[in-house]
């Protein structure tokens, strides 16, 4: 075999040597034979002619000889090759809007595809190994990859003829005391974990194996490079550099440099010993952690191999005294094992989007490639009537469409790999905003495997029905002349105007969804929440105190001050079961103090709100917003009418369980999810703050807000300093709950965007093409008495019945799909009645504009040239 | 008396051309001499046909070239058998045995030959 593929390379490499052998190899036969036949008696003259005689036809000997070798294979391919560059040139407008096309579309999914596969798929590298997670499944599929001390340790000892390295880890946020307080993100982490990190520390040395149990006097912190800048501004001596984390005095043995990058999607600043984290949880009062197992496995080991090494393991899940799961092992991206199958359902819309461009983009194309093989098809026809195979010819033009795809794929590559940083800061702004940097991705060898495959479907896709289309057996009788101009045939207008149809149709529903994608994410502005969220500031303490209370109400810049046991915006409270009215319900309780509706500026339209007696005393009396009163009692009068508590004491709600009186109805506000608009579910009930209970404590503002931020950090510092600070205002959060409706508007709108303009700049061609083909029948029109108007006209009624088609079958696309939506995420507005609208509209007048422009060019034909040239 | 030359049988070429450099190293035009000197003039083999048969062997692995001086003090390219050139000539031989006697006996049979 290797020596068959050493004379198949040297034959189409050296190609020069074996020409060159071949012509000296029957040269020396004939001389050898006119040698012959001059011993034999002839002249030098006629044994010369001779020999060629017997030695028969010498270029088809050497043609058989190069047959023998494979060479005509490579011939007929570099045939195809020059063929397809010649075409290509001679239609540079085609050619440029196909690579613009194809890459965009090829180079979006090449993109996708890397961003999923670094965050979900398999295999993230880590030390040379792939990374894993182990998780106990239970009966029911339900993942937990969280796992108590004793528990980790037992799955690493049992592991130990799996795994490469194998580490507990956990995640941690702790309060940071510098001159302000701030909260540092970090991993507690056992010593294994540095072994598969890649790169010596910078700096000093890493955690040691004694470190995950016993804790030193004072603990060792070792720091990220992220961490090194944005904790300690890059203080150039770092080692032995006190930090009070949580209350608790540490100190910098190590820095790491960038290359030590973790698998987790987020970079840890620090990293601490799991004894430290221990000991911090029980000085705090708080339950021990638990961990995550992570590592790799040993080479040649697979992962059902480890499962199965671990397969004695079985763990008993909380709340199911039976239930014993086993521990398996699983391959993770960025993201943990656990949280992938999720991220893999909400992909798979996204992955459709993605698949519909590059669709849409292959629809075009062969619409294009269709207008421009009937325009070749004569010289095609001629070529089938002369004996060219139709396996040949179809050949050649796939080879085409094939150099333009993966030229395409060549092209947008380079623009792939550079994008993917800049989009992923773009989407993680918020969680930059929070002081974490997330792990940068790169584009990868898979990223050219990926692109590469795609560009072969796609070059397949767009390729193959045009050149089936145009090779069919029954088109070469036009050759004979009869048909060869005038009327195009029934079979590719019919393809061509399907295609065009169904890219409408699809441009139609990206569109639709990005719009209502937008209008959703719009709803969430400020105006809409029912509060100032830019002027309403969390303290964000994790521990208030009555200290911190009294210090804040002093504190220059803050109006007002109040507790409340759930913050707005930040996802619903939990529910809590209560009867009304004879019917069972459930409600979004937030026990708030008196001074809640006077901060936040929230209208008290009927009633009263409470007052501080009552808020100490945790009377019986509730507040509840306009949608609630009118949802729970539509008819009659909320004000003085009983909610009935059914359950004890819940963290959020109510204290006591019991009949509480509706004595206020405040204004509507958004308090849980924006995308479930203003709660028709919200009762306040009072409370006074408690610093058992868990509270949030909120402000306003006055004046400039960031000021106000800055203040706030220096008085948490002094009144709580063990506790984590991070004030934020409300806006923050409003943020982080619109970045995914604003991420994923932008891509359906960019994809939107692009499939509508790849349509239109089909739909153009498509017209133009057709002007062209019926030059000669529009010229008898206009010598006929046809007004130009009407030959326009004529002209754009085919493109205006095609676009009209496109939308009649998709806007049932969007209303299924809106009504999936609408299922799915219940707050949202689904049909958004701009949305269907004005983007149908839209989408109809650019591409009638798309066809107005070739169509005019209906009216320009004079009449007498046309007829001429036919 | 010599018999008329007869043409060769399809697929035979190959293994005449084996069995020729099998007996040592050879250039093309000297296995074309070997062939009719062994076969005593008897088999005429179409010269043209002689070349894409050796570059076929040569791709298949069956024989190796090597270019060389011929007696004449010219250049010329040499074919030798190889290991996998042997066993293919060894096989050909044997098949090509056995069909001849299946054809004595079916071309010499003077009866069925079957007896009750």
């Amino acid at each position: 075999m290797r020596r068959r593929l050493r004379l198949i390379w040297r034959a189409w490499f050296g190609r020069a040597v074996f020409e060159a052998d071949l012509e000296s190899e029957l040269a020396f036969h004939l001389a050898e034979r006119r040698d012959a036949l001059v011993e034999a008696g002839g002249t030098p003259e006629d044994a010369a002619r001779q020999a060629r005689l017997e030695l028969g036809m010498l270029e088809s000997h050497k043609e058989a000889c190069r047959g023998s070798r494979g060479l005509l294979a490579l011939e007929s391919l570099l045939g195809d090759l020059r063929y397809a560059g010649r075409g290509l040139r001679r239609s540079p407008g085609f050619t440029a809007t196909a690579l613009l096309v194809l890459g965009v579309s090829i180079g979006a999914n090449a993109l996708f595809f890397t961003v999923y596969r670094a965050y979900v798929s398999k295999g993230a590298p880590r030390g040379g190994g792939r990374a894993c997670d182990v998780v106990a499944r239970d009966r029911t599929g339900a993942e937990r990859d969280s796992f108590s001390r004793a528990e980790a340790n037992e799955i690493v000892a049992a592991g130990a003829g799996a795994f490469a390295s194998a580490y507990l880890t956990a995640e941690v946020r702790l309060a940071l005391r510098q001159s302000t307080q701030s909260a540092a993100y970090g991993r507690a982490v056992s010593a294994s974990y540095f072994r598969g990190l890649g790169g010596r520390p910078r700096l000093g040395r890493s955690l040691i194996r004694e470190e995950d149990s016993v804790q030193a006097e004072v603990p060792g912190v070792v720091l990220s490079d992220s961490g090194w800048k944005r904790l300690l501004g890059a203080d150039p001596a770092p080692l032995g550099r006190p930090l009070i984390l949580s209350g608790t005095s540490f100190q910098v043995i190590g820095v790491l440099g960038p290359e030590a990058a973790d698998f987790e999607a987020l970079q840890p600043q620090l990293w601490i010993s799991l004894a430290a984290l221990e000991s911090l949880r029980s000085r705090n009062l708080e339950d021990p952690p638990t961990y995550g197992v992570r590592g790799t496995l040993l080479p040649g080991i697979s992962i059902e191999q480890a499962s199965g090494v671990l397969g004695g393991l079985r763990f008993r899940e909380a709340g199911a005294d039976e239930q014993q799961s086993p521990v398996v092992v699983e391959h993770r991206g960025l993201l943990s094992a656990g949280d992938a199958p999720g991220i893999r359902l909400a992909a798979v819309p996204v992955f459709l989007a993605f698949a519909l461009v590059l669709f849409v983009a292959c629809a075009n194309l062969a619409n294009l490639s269709l207008a421009r093989v009937a325009a070749r098809e004569r010289e095609i026809a001629i070529r089938l009537s002369l004996g060219a195979g139709r396996a040949r010819v179809v050949r050649q033009l796939l080879v085409e469409s094939l150099v333009l795809s993966i030229l395409a794929a060549l092209i947008a590559l380079p623009f792939c790999a550079g994008a993917i940083l800049p989009l992923q800061r773009l989407a993680m702004r918020p969680i930059e905003a929070l002081g974490v940097d997330p792990t940068p991705i790169s584009a990868d060898g898979w990223t050219v495997v990926i692109a590469l495959s795609l560009s072969v479907i796609a070059g397949l896709a767009f390729g193959l029905g045009p050149a089936l289309q145009v090779t069919r057996r029954d088109l070469v009788v036009r050759a004979g002349g009869e048909g060869g101009r005038g009327r195009a045939r029934l079979g590719p207008i019919t393809l061509r105007r399907s295609l065009l149809v169904l890219q409408i149709a699809l441009s139609l529903v990206l569109l639709v969804v990005a719009s209502s994608l937008g209008r959703n994410a719009s709803r969430s502005s400020l105006q809409q929440v029912g509060f100032d969220a830019g002027r309403i500031l969390d303290a964000g303490s994790s521990r208030p105190s009555r200290e911190l209370l009294r210090r804040l109400a002093a504190t220059p810049g803050i109006a007002a001050v109040t507790t409340t046991s759930a913050l707005p915006l930040a996802g619903n409270p939990g529910r809590q079961s209560v009867r009304v009215a004879g019917r069972s319900e459930a409600l979004d309780f937030r026990a708030v103090d008196d001074q809640f509706f006077g901060t936040l500026e929230i209208p008290l339209l009927r009633g009263r709100s409470f007052v501080a007696a009552e808020a100490g005393s945790t009377a019986r009396v509730a507040v509840v917003s306009a949608a609630t009163a009118r949802r729970l009692w539509p008819e009659g009068d909320a004000l003085g009418q009983e909610i009935q508590v059914l359950a004890e004491a819940s963290p959020t709600g109510p204290a006591t369980a019991g009949h509480y009186e509706v004595v206020g109805i405040s204004g509507d506000v958004m308090s849980d999810w924006f995308f479930q608009g203003t709660a028709s579910s919200a009762v306040y009930v009072p409370a006074a703050f408690d610093e058992r209970a868990p509270a949030n404590v909120l402000v306003r503002a006055q004046g400039d807000s960031d000021r106000v931020l800055d203040s706030l950090r220096r008085v948490c510092a002094v009144a709580a300093p063990s506790a984590i600070c991070e004030p934020a205002p409300l806006s923050r959060w409003l943020a982080l709950q619109r970045a995914p409706f604003d991420v994923a508007g932008s891509v359906a709108a960019i994809l939107g965007g692009a499939a509508g303009l790849i349509s239109c700049v089909g739909l153009f061609g498509s017209v133009a093409f057709q002007v062209t083909r019926r030059r000669r029948e529009l010229g008898v029109r206009g010598a006929l008495g046809a007004t130009p108007a009407r030959l326009v006209g004529s002209v754009l009624m085919g493109a205006a019945s095609a676009v009209l088609l496109g939308l009649a079958l998709g806007l049932p696309l969007c209303a299924g799909l809106s009504v999936f939506l609408g299922a799915k995420l219940p707050g949202i507005v689904a049909f958004d009645g701009r949305s269907y609208g004005v983007v149908p509209l839209l989408l109809t007048t650019v591409a009638l504009l798309a066809a107005l422009l070739p169509a005019l060019r209906a009216a320009r034909i004079e009449p007498r040239t046309a007829i001429d040239e036919g | 008396m010599s018999t008329p030359p007869q043409s060769l049988l399809p697929g035979t070429l190959e293994v005449l051309i084996l069995k020729a450099v099998s007996l040592g190293s050879e250039h093309g035009y000297g296995l074309l001499l070997r062939l009719q000197v062994m076969s005593r003039d008897a088999l005429v083999i179409e010269q043209g046909a002689l070349y894409p048969a050796l570059f076929r062997l040569e791709q298949q692995g069956m024989i190796e070239a090597e270019w060389g001086l011929s007696e004449k003090n010219r250049r010329a390219k040499f074919y030798v058998l190889t290991a996998a050139g042997r066993k293919r000539l060894a096989s050909d031989l044997k098949g090509w045995r056995s069909l001849v006697a299946t054809m004595d006996l079916v071309l010499g049979a003077r009866s069925l030959g079957l007896s009750r």
